[in-house]
């Protein structure tokens, strides 16, 4: 009997607050997250739920005041911070809402960085990074800046760097969230088959519906907790904003 | 290493200009160093090759108790002395030189040629023999016209041998004597002042020479000694030869040379250590620079920094960029400086070539401190930003939110800087004076430079407080808006307002120690304006003559009278002793108005009573130390007919004095056999000596006559007597006084427009940061020229904030160097407050200060809204 391979993503009783003024504001109340299998799974709720705590603690950027956070088999609570800079480099992929290159490197260089962090060998991560761009539809801009570049190209160029070491897990902080919607729209496809092309897990807060409608399962947070999971089969945007508003009003 | 290579060459090229200005600031920093090195360098050097002329480069000497020659056997003993770096022996010995003008061809004509007798001149020359090889050390020795020589049969003559015998250069002389015959020929002559009809005539010549000449092997006239200035012995000469006179057999004396009794010893190592202060304050002062521009930099790169953290940078790779960044910016500023330094220096000695005749002079020391300091400032300068750097975390890359800086963080600021301050302050009291200065330079310097830097924004704080509010309505600014910018960003401006300090710390603390140093050690060589003086006596009808010329406001008349002290045993037998002391009688009211007597023991106002009713002495210190007398004994002076009995009143040094005796060659002329002197009443001299000639009278001159008129009235008054301008001596201590504050001056204004490149990269670095403050600003109304009034306006408290701070840091300098000086140097000074050049030191930096804002301000008002807002 072949033993079930451990999930891609855990979260088990994560809490998690902040010192706000004099008080402290909790971003994550106990919350429990599990998703087994690559895809791609969004993570939607209003401001203040928690959403881009959560993706800071599955991306290494911070600790969880309590509970167990696991990524493609890295346990995160109990790493020290070298283990967890090594984790961030090799071990999961993260894209920001605004890009967050690197200015005076071009888009092939803003690709290699991590692998240049990482003491690889130059020629070996200029051909992954081609490589990657390429199948990006940015072969021919690999040398542009990215003030040359249009803000689609330049996330993708952020897709290309999370994708250099190939980790299982990709995180997106709203990623389109300075896009234009058919420049969304090519990115949110882009992503859905780069999770089922390479069986990788991407994880996308986001506070599209459109955006939801090209993931697997969608997890509603609201006040530091999950409120609600559905899988996206079929449904429209329109109805699935109907569903989380639903769940969020009935969470009172 | 790699990849903080790769981040830092990345960070450098995105911010190309506001680096170069950082470079720019390092590379003057390096040329100052490296031109004040090669400046004070060159200086010195001319200074010392006058000094050498006028006083010679000898420390101390060796000379037989009577003056008569002694055995140099002992010579290479006195060269393994420890701290002796030279020593060498001259003999002096008369010879009778012949020379015929016009010869036969290769031929010397025998003395009894009757042609030769016609054209053969003779004269009986004083021969001052010297080890070729110690002619260019120990001075006193140049060629005025030809060269010096450099073997045996080669002599320098002075003028008056060369009338007597009429042997220009190229001449060929023969010694009159018993024995194998010897030649010289005349490869220079030299110039000396003329003293009259005793004075005869001299040449230089090789004592190797001059010892088979006069048949003198093993013998010399005085041994003269150049100590090691860096070893720790020797530092000081006086109680050098006090220590080390026990090693020489009896009848011989050690005794400091005049380089040492007038001071100027002291002021040739106190231009060096002077240097090695500068260094490390300019280099502090860049370090500063580089720090404050670096870490804004990191403040401004800081999102940059967290998401290069984000995607897996370890903060050892960032701490490394920064370094790097630092080392890279700062070596290439030090290393273009070097060249530049050393030209800036060779204009100066071009521009002032008249009072630095030595021409260049290239300090290794400069060179390496230049270099190593701006590596060492590229470092120390980078530090705190790489530290920052690493502290970042990667969840700044996400945050939107501005931080507002605590209160807490400027007071501990604060504290920390009044800590190190307080700790500099604390070196002072340790107990050894060798100790206290390295500390000083290794910990005490940096401290108090690190400690008033530290201070700066709370200072800030205070003065934005404060003149916000009137500076704020000379810029034409809404109310609040100032004191609220500035309070915004503290440490940012109050930094960039601490590396301004260093440049008015320079100019208060060098005005303050320079002004000291003027008044207190130049006050004190003071002397007469003229001497007249004749070997064979003045009497006191010409005395009177004198004194009655329309241009001599005052005159006192010096008599110099050989005595013996009685009661001294020489060969063994009492009684015998030739004259060793030349007791010099003054008028002492008359001889105090015109020349400072240093007094090292008693008292003036009971030793001068004395004086004047003929029952006390002064005597020289040298005097004290050869007999083992104190203040307050009896010795027995005589002149070989009658001895009374004298009070030792005081123990003094005439600096003054003593330069113009050495300077006039009086000295030599009249004190070859007196090793030491005393001063007496002139009234005492004339009743119980019966003498009543002067050798010398001392002038105060009118102002409005010119020397040469001095002279030219004197020698028609009275024919014979020789004047020689004291107020020329004057001259050259002023024009050395006048010129190191000019240099340091110079070195301050070089500091302030250094600390004006950080200036203005940290205000166009600030302007960038707040980019989107500045488009809100536009965006509700406010004119164009708003923001750029506001960054000026920033920039004026930013000026004052510097000032304040180095007007602060340059009395605490002074302060320290009125300590030095006195425990290293033996220099008195006083610590002074030099109001006006702090004045214009406040009001230059302040309008540097803006001035560096202007550009970057200039460039903020053409830039439109939607530009500064799309930036945030």
């Amino acid at each position: 009997m072949v033993p079930p391979s451990p999930p891609r993503v855990l979260l088990h009783d994560v809490r998690k607050s902040y010192a706000s003024g004099r008080g402290r504001v909790t971003a994550l109340r106990g919350i429990d997250l599990v998703i087994d299998e690559p895809g791609f799974y969004a993570i939607m709720g209003p401001s203040g739920s928690g959403k881009s705590t959560l993706l800071h603690l599955l991306g290494g950027l911070d600790r969880p005041d309590s509970g167990r956070v696991c990524v493609a088999e890295h346990q995160l609570e109990g790493m020290s911070e070298a283990e967890l800079t090594t984790f961030r480099r090799r071990g999961v992929g993260i894209v920001f809402q605004q890009f967050n290159l690197i200015p005076t490197l071009s888009a092939i260089d803003n690709v290699m960085l991590p692998g240049v962090l990482d003491g690889r060998p130059r020629q070996e991560l200029r051909a992954r990074a081609r490589d990657l761009l390429a199948r990006l539809g940015l072969a021919n801009r690999d040398h542009h800046r990215p003030d040359a570049l249009s803000g689609g190209e330049q996330q993708r160029v952020a897709i290309a760097r999370a994708l250099l070491f190939a980790p299982p897990v990709i995180l997106a902080d709203e990623p389109t969230g300075n896009l234009d919607m058919a420049s969304s729209d090519l990115l949110w496809t882009m992503l859905e088959q780069i999770a089922a092309t390479e069986r990788l897990t991407v994880v996308m807060v986001t506070h599209e519906p459109a955006a939801a409608t090209h993931c697997r399962r969608v997890f509603v947070l609201r006040d530091g907790l999950v409120a609600d999971t559905f899988d996206v089969d079929g449904i429209d945007a329109g109805e699935l904003a109907h569903r989380a508003q639903r769940t969020l009003r009935a969470a009172g | 290493m790699r990849a903080s290579w790769h981040i830092a060459l990345s960070g450098l090229s995105a911010r190309p200009v506001r680096n170069l200005l950082l470079a720019a600031a390092v590379l003057l920093a390096s040329s100052l160093v490296t031109a004040v090195a090669c400046g004070i360098g060159s200086a010195r050097r001319s200074v010392e090759a006058r000094l050498n002329r006028i006083i010679g480069a000898t420390d101390a000497r060796i000379l037989e108790e009577n003056g008569n020659r002694f055995d140099d056997s002992i010579l290479d003993e006195v060269r393994a002395w420890p701290g002796v770096e030279a020593a060498g022996a001259r003999l002096f010995s008369s010879i009778t030189l012949v020379h015929e003008p016009v010869a036969p061809r290769g031929k010397v004509p025998a003395d009894d040629a009757p042609q030769a007798e016609e054209t053969r001149r003779r004269a009986v020359i004083q021969a001052r023999g010297i080890d070729l090889d110690t002619l260019a050390r120990f001075g006193q020795v140049a060629a005025d016209r030809g060269r010096l020589p450099s073997a045996d049969n080669e002599v320098l003559v002075d003028s008056m041998t060369v009338r007597m015998l009429e042997a220009p250069i190229g001449s060929t002389l023969r010694l009159q004597r018993f024995g194998a015959p010897m030649t010289f020929i005349v490869v220079g002559e030299y110039d000396r002042p003329s003293l009259g009809m005793l004075q005869r005539p001299e040449l230089i010549i090789s004592r190797a020479a001059l010892t088979e000449a006069t048949d003198r092997a093993g013998e010399a006239s005085v041994i003269s000694i150049i100590l090691d200035e860096d070893d720790p012995s020797a530092s000081d000469v006086v109680a050098w030869c006090a220590a080390n006179a026990a090693r020489l057999p009896e009848g011989l004396l050690l005794e400091p040379a005049e380089l040492i009794t007038t001071g100027y010893d002291r002021q040739v190592r106190s231009s060096n250590m002077g240097f090695l202060l500068a260094s490390v304050i300019a280099f502090l002062a860049c370090s500063f620079i580089v720090a404050t521009g670096m870490t804004t930099a990191v403040v401004e790169q800081e999102r940059l920094m967290a998401i290069v953290r984000a995607i897996g940078a370890t903060r050892g790779q960032l701490f490394g960029a920064q370094v790097l960044s630092g080392l890279i910016i700062c070596g290439a500023g030090g290393i273009v400086g070097v060249p530049v330094g050393v030209a800036l220096a060779g204009l100066l000695v071009w521009r002032f070539g008249e009072w630095l005749p030595e021409g260049l002079s290239i300090e290794p020391l400069g060179v390496i401190l230049a270099v190593a300091g701006a590596a060492a400032a590229g470092v120390g300068g980078s530090i705190y930003p790489a530290w920052r750097a690493s502290r970042v975390t990667p969840l700044e890359a996400l945050a939107a939110r501005a931080r507002v800086p605590t209160s807490r963080g400027l007071v501990i600021c604060g504290l920390v800087g009044a800590a190190a301050v307080a700790a500099q302050l604390g070196l002072a009291l340790l107990p050894n004076p060798q100790q206290r200065f390295w500390a000083y330079v290794v910990i005490g310097l940096p401290l108090a430079h690190v400690g008033w830097f530290l201070m700066a924004p709370a200072v800030l704080t205070a003065l934005a407080f404060v003149a916000a509010g009137a500076v704020g309505r000379v810029f034409a600014l809404p109310r609040g808006l100032l004191r609220a910018a500035l309070s915004a960003t503290p440490f940012r401006a109050g930094f960039t307002g601490g590396a301004l300090m260093v440049g008015v710390a320079i100019l208060v603390s060098s005005w303050s120690n320079g002004t000291s140093l003027l008044e207190d050690w130049v006050g004190r060589i003071r002397f007469a304006d003229g001497f007249v003086f004749r070997v064979t006596g003045i009497s006191a009808r010409e005395q009177q003559i004198v004194s009655d010329l329309p241009f001599v406001t005052a005159s006192c008349p010096i008599s110099y009278l050989p005595l013996r002290v009685e009661g001294e045993a020489r060969l063994g037998v009492v009684g015998y002793a030739p004259p060793n002391v030349v007791c010099i009688g003054f008028d002492p009211d008359r001889f105090f108005a015109m020349t400072t007597l240093d007094w090292k023991e008693g008292e003036p106002e009971t030793a001068i009573p004395l004086l004047r009713e003929g029952a006390g002495v002064l005597v020289a210190e040298q005097f004290l130390i050869a007999r083992g007398l104190g203040v307050g004994d009896t010795i027995r002076l005589g002149n070989g007919r009658s001895a009374f009995d004298f009070q030792i009143a005081g123990v003094v040094s005439a600096a003054g004095l003593d330069i113009a005796t050495q300077f006039f060659g009086v000295r030599s002329a009249y004190l070859e056999h007196a090793i030491s002197c005393v001063f007496m009443d002139f009234a005492t001299v004339r009743e119980r000596f019966g003498s009543d000639e002067a050798t010398m009278i001392q002038l105060s001159l009118d102002p409005a006559v010119d020397d040469q008129i001095v002279a030219e009235a004197i020698a028609e008054a009275l024919p014979g007597v020789v004047f020689s301008s004291g107020r020329a001596i004057r001259r050259i201590i002023d024009e050395l006084g006048g010129v190191m504050l000019a240099v340091s001056t110079g070195v301050a204004v070089a500091a302030l427009l250094l600390g004006c490149f950080g200036v203005g990269n940290v205000i166009a670095a600030g302007i960038h940061a707040r980019q989107h403050e500045f488009g809100v600003l536009r965006a509700i109304g406010g004119t164009r020229w708003l923001p750029a009034r506001l960054v000026c306006a920033e920039a004026v408290i930013i000026g004052q904030t510097g000032a304040a701070v180095g007007t602060a840091l340059g009395m605490q300098l002074a302060w320290m160097s009125v300590i030095l000086h006195r425990d290293l140097l033996g220099l008195p000074m006083r610590l002074i407050f030099p109001v006006v050049p702090t004045a214009l030191g406040w009001i230059t930096v302040i309008a540097l200060a803006a001035l560096a804002a202007l550009p970057a301000a200039w460039a903020l008002s053409r830039r439109a809204p939607r530009e500064l807002l799309g930036s945030g």
